[in-house]
């Protein structure tokens, strides 16, 4: 496939990312309940380029979503905290990645990233507070984060089963690194 | 349902991830309540020694130490010597008129005091978190 459908492809996905990322900003979170908890729907995105491109280009794509959300609708500190998530969550993603698909699935693999992002924004947010009590929150926090992990796998199972062109990129991906995520 | 579980091609190890990620996130308070308690068993307790308002020494009071001594001198050749022993202490001799503070005896509670009023000699015990300090009073 050539440069061009690679980077057309990368930047529909970091605006798909982007747009994703918008809509849920808008979405209130329950205060009283969990503060700070978000669903994460733009680590559908994340996924799916793990999955259809190398490492250097997906990493790139994730900083292009997280810059781009940030222009587009945050501030440093909402930055400060998607930034500190999504990069714990990718290189979780990335190691739970590596066990390989005969052990784990595309589930697994979100509900790490899912989890890592939700210790990624305490950790943040234990670093401005200057205590680590706020750590005390994790478990509210990692519960919706596996839950939401969870069904984004899902979702991204589905989306690579049917959605042509994301096929035909993971084809030619794996043809690269010769693991096969398809069963 | 049973279509639901294959199409999603779950393998062995992410139920196990899961249940880690689980786990794994109940251990800031696991980590939290086992520092507090480590804390709660080392209570930190001082002795200060202040001569005419000034703090001139502090002692750490704690449980087991080996006993030793401290001898206060100033100027004018007054003398008191200060004995630790664990977490209590006491002026063990004083060359001073009256003697009140060597019979004071051992002071080991948050609040108490050991006066040498010729040598304007005060000893006082603190706690960091000021344990000892509900003693009931009637």
């Amino acid at each position: 496939m050539s440069r061009l459908r690679r980077i057309i492809f990368i930047a529909l996905l970091v605006a798909q990312g982007v747009i994703i990322g918008l809509i849920e900003n808008m979405i209130p979170y329950p205060f009283a309940f969990a503060p700070g908890a978000k669903l994460g729907l733009a680590n559908l995105i994340t996924i799916i380029a793990l999955f259809t491109m190398p490492k250097r280009e997906s990493f790139m794509l994730l900083w292009m979503r997280l810059i781009l959300t940030t222009l587009l609708g945050g501030s440093i500190s909402t930055f400060l905290y998607s930034m500190s998530g999504a990069l714990l969550s990718y290189g979780g993603m990335l190691l739970v990645k590596q066990l390989g698909p005969k052990r784990v699935s595309i589930i697994g693999i979100s509900a790490t990233g899912g989890f890592m992002h939700n210790v990624g924004q305490l950790v943040t947010a234990s670093w401005i507070a200057q205590s680590w009590t706020v750590m005390l929150y994790l478990p509210i926090l990692s519960f919706l984060g596996i839950l939401s992990g969870i069904a984004i796998g899902i979702s991204a199972n589905y989306l690579l089963q049917r959605v042509d062109t994301l096929r035909r990129f993971q084809t030619e991906y794996e043809e690269q690194t010769h693991v096969s995520w398809k069963t | 349902m049973k279509e639901f579980i294959k199409n999603s091609r779950l393998k062995p190890w992410d139920g196990v991830i899961v249940l880690v990620l689980i786990v794994s996130s109940f251990l800031p308070i696991i980590l939290f309540s086992m520092q507090e308690t480590a804390e709660s068993a080392v209570v930190e307790k001082r002795a200060i020694l202040r001569v005419d308002g000034e703090e001139i020494k502090t002692f750490d009071l704690i449980e087991g130490q080996k006993t030793f001594t401290y001898l206060y001198e100033d100027e004018d050749g007054d003398s008191n010597l200060i004995e630790i022993q664990g977490d209590r202490i006491r002026i063990k001799e004083a060359d001073c008129g009256d003697q009140i503070c060597v019979r004071r005896g051992w002071a080991s509670k948050n609040g108490e005091t050991i006066v040498c009023l010729p040598h304007k000699l005060v000893i006082e015990i603190q706690t960091a978190d000021g344990s000892d300090m509900d003693d009931l009073i009637y």
